[in-house]
């Protein structure tokens, strides 16, 4: 290592060391007392709780709510995944043949996420309503009389239901996300393969997806984020009255069922959070695997 | 991006799961029980503590309290304009008392819990009594309120204890203690508009066939018999609840529910229950589309005269209170007989009431505060304006919920809302009962695989637990 190489790492502690005892302070130590309690069982409520060892863990796998509220997890992020980066991507892909409509396309993509989600999660509600929801009506309108009455939050369609008000909700921030990458790609590149007799799939497959690759698994890291630790969205669009069907839980809401409970005083707080834990190795595990096989040699421009 | 950069990234990425997934707090680091409340305003005179038998002394203005109450109420509920009503009475009353109301919502339990892990102490706390059981209660953190009852009443006239009708605080009394004080109370009732009635030459069922006839002639003119919030799954569950008392008696369902064999699901009375309820979609009987109705829109289009009756406690009428059109007149009748058996005199209630903390900080001047809350006169709008049903023996007639209020009075027994389940087996009912019910009312599966799944998922739910 060079002398201004040793110099640089020994200026790196003090600059990080602030940040990394507050983010131990709130984060870390929380994250272990967090660990703590999913030893115990305990209801939250009193100072009484009884140290049971990893059981909360072991009643895990036996647990056919837990396995339900983790498929819907998985169906959020690889489904609604597949749906919100396709949406990205023929944004990125149709971005040069914009022009100076491409703040006005960013604008109008990304006005769902200035709005707030239980805001968001209410007018999903009215779209879905089947006595005089939005779709139902825009259904009938077109001729199609018998969709009048029909319970898109009922069990066979309310998962399909959430997954589609979650893509349209989240789709615009990995919109602009892809397409701020992608606006930094140099002009003349495009040029260069549009005088090659490159097809728009050939640009974007050959210039723009290896250039804007780091953002991509940057946004896929998000998406898992979102996807497994999705809570607020679902809760509110899924119930008006804390009590969202069992068909479209994930697993922090199952989390905050056994935990909290709205309407059902469940109150099993070790157990939740010995399921809390189990979420955090999970979308550790998931990380470490998609970074790992999405690596690329990176591309400078 | 470097590796170093690569590595940081992971690292970023996964404390920011770390930091969204944990919850705060630790069982080793809460305070003691006896911590003083945060929110203490104001040091008083000494306390005698909430298990004592204290006198209630007046407040001056000089020994200034605040009195923190949290309540289970959201704030934009319509009944909540009565309860400010109360309060500015109090205050104006009993200078030297205010009372700082927190309107936490259906989410009490949510938010209560840490706030009473940092030491925070309200003084009193208003909620679903079932809830309060299985979490204050159960934990000892609530006071026992017998003393206070033996004390003379806001009038001063009699003893505060007699102020409730007889049976209704024993009832709740567990081991010679009583830790709520219920004040509003609801039975499961069908309600409808007396238009309706009148419309069709209806006069009450006196048993389910009866019910049934009666929605057959209002298929005929193609109404709903039943509005149905299919979204809710504590309110499908009142179908199944009604009929197996009705069939049964009024602890059957919380027996088969707690049965650790699931045996008890596969007697004649349950699979009868089960095929009544799965009649009401085969017969078409409930709206188009009620399996996505989330609430309150089904009530809103009952109360429209989208669906002839509704089966539901008798919060129904307060909830409806500035929503009911023009003309609307609220009745109701108690759930019929079925297959002759049972008796409308089996009562299913829903109690809602107060609670003291054991550790309340100004423990008399609340009770001050409730006797006064308690009395006739004070409690009077939330009966005559806003349909409160109530144990307490005051003389007004709550508007829209007479019918509710006359068959409470002649109730011969009572079981908790939901056959009790509630409070006796919460993560059961969620879990397991539920889930499988909403899939009977739903027509997802028969009467008999309803019966064979629930005696499985019961059996392997109690192995498990």
């Amino acid at each position: 290592m060079t002398r201004r190489g040793r110099a640089k790492r020994r200026l790196f502690i003090p600059f990080v060391l602030p940040a990394l005892v507050v983010y131990a302070v709130i984060v870390l130590y929380p994250a272990f007392q967090a660990f703590n309690i999913s030893l115990f069982e305990w209801s939250g409520f009193g100072q009484t709780s009884t140290y049971v060892g990893l059981r909360n863990f072991a009643d895990i796998p036996t647990d056919p709510l837990y396995r339900i509220a983790l498929t819907n997890n998985l169906v959020l992020f690889f489904v609604g995944g597949l749906a919100v980066f396709a949406i990205a991507f023929l944004a990125v892909a149709v971005l040069p043949t914009l022009g100076r409509r491409r703040a006005l396309f960013r604008a109008v993509v990304f006005v769902p996420q200035v709005v707030p989600l239980i805001a968001l999660s209410v007018l999903w509600t009215f779209v879905y309503n089947n006595d005089f929801g939005l779709l139902n009506a825009i259904l009938t309108a077109v001729g199609i009389k018998d969709a009048a009455g029909t319970a898109w939050m009922g069990p066979d369609t309310i998962e399909a239901a959430v997954v589609a008000a979650l893509v349209w909700t989240y789709a615009g921030f990995y919109v602009v996300l892809l397409m701020a990458a992608a606006s930094r790609v140099p002009l003349d590149l495009y040029e260069a393969s549009l005088l090659d007799g490159a097809t728009r799939w050939q640009t974007f497959r050959f210039i723009t997806l290896p250039l804007i690759w780091n953002v991509v698994v940057i946004g896929l890291v998000l998406w898992i984020i979102d996807a497994m630790n999705q809570f607020d969205f679902v809760f509110a669009v899924g119930s008006t009255t804390g009590q969202p069907r069992q068909e479209i839980w994930t697993l922090p809401i199952y989390i905050f069922e056994q935990a909290f409970g709205e309407r059902i005083p469940v109150f099993r707080l070790g157990y939740a959070t010995a399921v809390a834990v189990t979420l955090v190795v999970i979308i550790t595990v998931m990380i470490v695997v998609l970074r790992r096989a999405l690596r690329r040699p990176v591309v400078e421009y | 991006m470097t590796t170093r950069g690569s590595r940081l990234g992971l690292f970023l990425a996964v404390a920011l799961v770390v930091a969204a997934c944990a919850p705060g707090g630790a069982v080793t680091s809460v305070p003691p029980p006896s911590t003083p409340g945060a929110t203490q305003t104001t040091t008083i005179g000494p306390s005698t503590g909430a298990t004592g038998a204290p006198g209630s002394a007046p407040v001056t203005s000089a020994q200034a309290v605040t009195l923190e109450w949290f309540s289970a109420l959201n704030e934009n509920e319509p009944y909540v304009a009565a309860y400010k009503q109360i309060i500015s009475n109090f205050e104006a009353s009993h200078p030297g008392i205010t009372i700082q109301v927190t309107w936490m919502g259906r989410q009490l339990s949510t938010k209560i819990r840490p706030l009473l892990q940092s030491g925070t102490k309200p003084d009193i706390v208003e909620d679903d009594l079932q809830i309060m059981y299985a979490g204050l209660q159960k934990d000892g953190l609530v006071a026992d309120l017998t003393p206070y009852l033996a004390q003379k009443d806001a009038s001063g006239a009699s003893t505060w204890k007699d102020d409730w009708s007889a049976g209704s605080l024993e009832l709740l009394s567990k081991h010679g203690e009583l830790n709520t004080l219920p004040f509003w109370v609801n039975a499961t009732q069908v309600f409808y508009d007396q238009r309706t009635f009148d419309k069709n030459g209806f006069t009450a069922p006196a048993s389910w066939d009866d019910l049934m006839a009666m929605c057959a002639t209002l298929k005929t003119a193609s109404l709903p018999c039943f509005g149905e919030e299919g979204g809710f799954a504590d309110y499908n569950m009142f179908w199944m609840s009604q009929l197996t008392d009705r069939l049964m008696g009024p602890d059957a369902l919380l027996a088969a529910a707690t049965d650790k064999t699931g045996q008890t699901w596969l007697g004649p009375g349950y699979l009868a229950a089960a095929q009544k309820e799965a009649s009401l979609k085969s017969n078409g009987y409930l709206p188009k589309g009620f399996e996505g109705s989330q609430y309150p829109a089904a009530q809103i289009s009952w109360v429209n005269g989208k669906s002839a009756f509704y089966l539901l406690s008798d919060w129904l009428p307060s909830e409806l209170v500035d929503k009911t059109p023009p003309g609307f007149v609220f009745r109701s009748f108690p759930f019929p007989t079925v297959d002759g058996k049972g008796s409308t005199t089996d009562i299913e209630l829903f109690q809602w009431g107060f609670s003291l903390f054991k550790d309340a900080p100004h423990a008399e001047q609340a009770v001050e505060f409730l006797k006064y809350f308690t009395s006739s006169d004070a409690f009077k709008p939330l009966q005559t304006d806003y349909a409160f049903v109530s144990p307490l023996k005051t003389p007004y007639t709550p508007k829209d919920n007479a019918d509710s209020q006359d068959n409470i009075r002649a109730g011969t027994a009572v079981h908790g809302y939901i056959g009790g389940l509630v409070a006796k087996a919460p993560d059961y009912l969620q879990t397991v009962l539920e889930p499988l019910n909403d899939k009977l009312i739903f027509g997802q599966i028969t009467a008999d695989q309803f019966i064979t799944q629930i005696s499985a998922a019961s059996a392997t739910y109690w192995k498990n637990h």
